[in-house]
Order: C-alpha cells, then structure tokens, then sequence
C-alpha cells in the first residue's frame, strides 16, 4: 500500500521570464505566498511514502520529516491537533486539569509587534536528530528510531520526566491517572511519558501522519528528507525553510515556512 | 510400647504425637491440595476464529500455554524499535480475536473475569500490566462509534 502525495511544483521557471520575474517567484514562494501554487498541475500525483513489507525492519536510510507552511493554515492549524487528539485520544484525561492535560501537539502564536502580523503554528515533537530528550532519558526509553522517529518506548520509562526538563520544544507529557479506553494503535498509560510519534504506525504502513492527513491542501508536506527526489526535500532546497529554535544546532525534522 | 514421634519446639517443649495420626492428616492434606490444585486451567472464552483441525488448535494452545509472556516481550521490542508490525505475536491481533467485540449491552474490559487474559490471570494471581496502556478489547469501527 502507498499513499499518494500532492506534487509540490518545484519547476524552475521557464527560459522566457527574466530575472526579475524569476526573483518574484522565488520571493513569494518563500513566503509561501507561493506563486507556484497557481502552477501546480491538478491531479499530478507522485507515490512517495513507500510501504515496507510488514515483516521488513526500518532502515537509516529514510528519515521522516515534515514541512508546515503556516500561511496556509488560516486556524493556525487546529484542524491538524483536532486530527491527533482523535487518532491518540489525548487531551481528554478525565481527572487531569487543564494545566496536567496531555498535549502532543500546541498551538503557538505570536506577533511581530512591527507589522502587528499573527502567526500561529503547530508545535509538535520536531524529531530532532540529537535530540535532547534522548541524550538525558536514564533508562533508554527515550530513542530515536533508525528513521528518525524520536519515540518514548513506555514499557521501560520510569517516568522521571528529565526529557520533558531537556525539550526545548516542550513537547512531551505525563500521564498522571489510570486511562482507559486507549486506541489499540496507540497505547498511552500512567506514570509514562509521551508526545507526537509522527503517527508511526501509519508510516511502518506506508500512510501519513494524521495531522498531514487534515492539514489543509498543501499546507504540510511530509516525506523523506534523505531522498532528494522526494517533494519535501525538492521544496526545501528550492525555498528553504525554519526550524525553531535553529540556535540550538538540532536539525529537526519538522521545519516551517512562514515563521 | 507405643509408637510415638517426639519432636523438641523452640521453646523446649516437647510434643508427642502418635504417628498414625501424622500420616492420615498429611494424607487429609494433600488430597484436599490436590483436589483444589486442579492442573487444567479455568475454562475460556473462546477465540473469534477457529483453526481449521484440532491439531493445530493444540499446537497453539500448547505453544501458547508456554511461551506467550516470551513472544509478546519478543514482538514489543521488534515493534517498538524496528518497526515489525506483522500480525503474528502482535497483542492487538490477540485481543481482536480473542476478546469479543464489545456491542451496546456489553463490553469485556480487562477488569472482568470473563476477559480472556484475566481468567488465568485471576486464576494464578499475576499481576497483567500490559493493559494500562494497550487496548484490552478489539477497537470499534467507525461505523459502531457514529451508532
């Protein structure tokens, strides 16, 4: 089985524009504005997320990432949390409050307080590739698989909760209370931490991540980054893209536009 | 002269017990042991699918008796870490066939005696963690949930 993935156009422009033009196209596609939008031809479609057979082990030589663009997100990306709430079943722990609820996926905003502009965006485990949260974990429950999926093997934390100290994304939580009624697909427990898991039993299918799945067309893209002919890694060497907290040297796997 | 046993307690006492009585209360004992110790273990719910002969019913049962905790740990780590997903040894496969699909008047939780990994787990008195985390009962379609 394999998914289908919305051809971003990455074609450089044709002979006949002159560099004015081909600069403004490159300008607004940076800004996501994307004039390349308009030239995205309707029903290309370019079978990337290939599925491994079932009994086959990940490899190294993937490594999932994500690219959202936040000027294509007109709810700063609600759509996307509310479709990883359902797929998890977190943020309704019954006896947690607000403040205890787990949350795998947050709504940031900000403002620049120049052009009063608003950005929100999704802020999720960004998979880092040395990612802190491994490098404390005491036990080894937090690792990062050969692909590049930063996951919380629950059946051996302890729930000391170092790696929530060491994220500077703050994108892990604590169970606090007995749950029931968790997806079989995705088991969540007490005394255990957990965040996005970039929907891993979708990918080892060969589907995509929920989120990517109700993110609004063409706002997040998600593929290999090790694949220079994969539409993510296409996009991001034609327009570049930013991490957060790029100062931190962690080579995240989700980047964004538009931040 | 009289067959006795004397035996020296802790405190210095001493205690004669005529032997005759010590072997028909041990005898008492074991068969009242024996008669609760029976070997089969409880009765179970039976699974969703069936084998086709009885042979490879009771290859599985056996193998499974056995070596179920070894397999499960076995697969948790080749899922959790290379990503192996088949259906064989993945507890979600064991509990879409062997725990029933819960409908509106009733739903097996792990919690219930009837729970398939709870009978002999009750049975035995071991603890069962598994299901802190993981689902203990197949997921309802989505056509189910919309009823």
């Amino acid at each position: 089985m394999s998914v289908e993935v919305n051809k971003i156009d990455c074609a450089e422009p044709n002979d006949q524009s002159n560099k004015i033009d081909r600069y403004r196209r490159q300008f607004l596609g940076a800004l996501g504005v994307t004039a390349a939008a308009a030239a995205i031809a309707p029903g290309v479609f370019l079978r990337e997320v290939q599925a491994k057979p079932d009994g086959q082990a990940i490899t190294n030589k993937v490594r999932w990432g994500m690219l959202i663009d936040t000027n294509k997100l007109p709810d700063g990306g609600d759509s996307m949390i509310a479709a990883c709430k359902k797929e998890h079943g977190w943020g309704d722990d019954p006896h947690a409050s607000p403040a205890q609820q787990s949350q795998w996926v947050r709504k940031v905003t900000f403002k620049d307080n120049l052009t009063k502009h608003e950005t929100a965006l999704p802020v999720m485990c960004q998979h880092c590739e040395t990612a802190p949260c491994v490098d404390v974990c005491p036990t080894g429950a937090s690792f990062k698989r050969d692909d590049g999926i930063v996951l919380v093997d629950k059946h051996i934390c302890i729930g000391c909760r170092y790696c929530m100290m060491a994220c500077p994304y703050k994108a892990r939580s604590f169970v606090h209370e007995h749950l029931e009624n968790q997806r079989p697909e995705s088991p969540r427990g007490i005394g255990t931490v957990e965040s996005c898991t970039l929907c891993v039993h979708k990918i080892d299918k060969g589907e995509q991540p929920a989120c990517i799945e109700a993110a609004p067309a063409k706002a997040a893209v998600f593929g290999d980054l090790n694949d220079p002919e994969s539409s993510i890694s296409k996009a991001l060497a034609k327009y570049g893209a930013q991490q957060i907290r790029s100062d931190l040297g962690l080579n995240t796997g989700v980047r964004y536009w538009g931040i | 002269m009289r067959d006795v046993r004397a035996s020296f307690c802790k405190g210095g006492a001493v205690s004669i017990v005529p032997t005759p009585i010590i072997r028909t209360s041990v005898a008492l004992c074991l068969a009242l042991l024996l008669g609760a110790c029976d070997s089969n273990p409880p009765e179970l719910m039976a699974a969703t699918k069936q084998f086709a002969t009885e042979q490879e019913k009771s290859l599985h049962v056996a193998e499974m008796r056995t070596n179920h905790m070894h397999l499960l740990t076995h697969k948790r780590d080749e899922t959790m870490y290379r990503g192996i997903r088949t259906a064989k040894h993945s507890l979600n496969a064991c509990i879409d066939c062997h725990v029933p699909m819960p409908t509106a008047q009733k739903v097996v939780k792990h919690t219930d005696a009837e729970h398939f990994c709870a009978t002999c787990h009750i049975e035995v008195a071991v603890k069962l963690d598994c299901f802190q985390c993981h689902a203990d009962r197949p997921a309802l379609t989505t056509a189910e949930v919309a009823q």
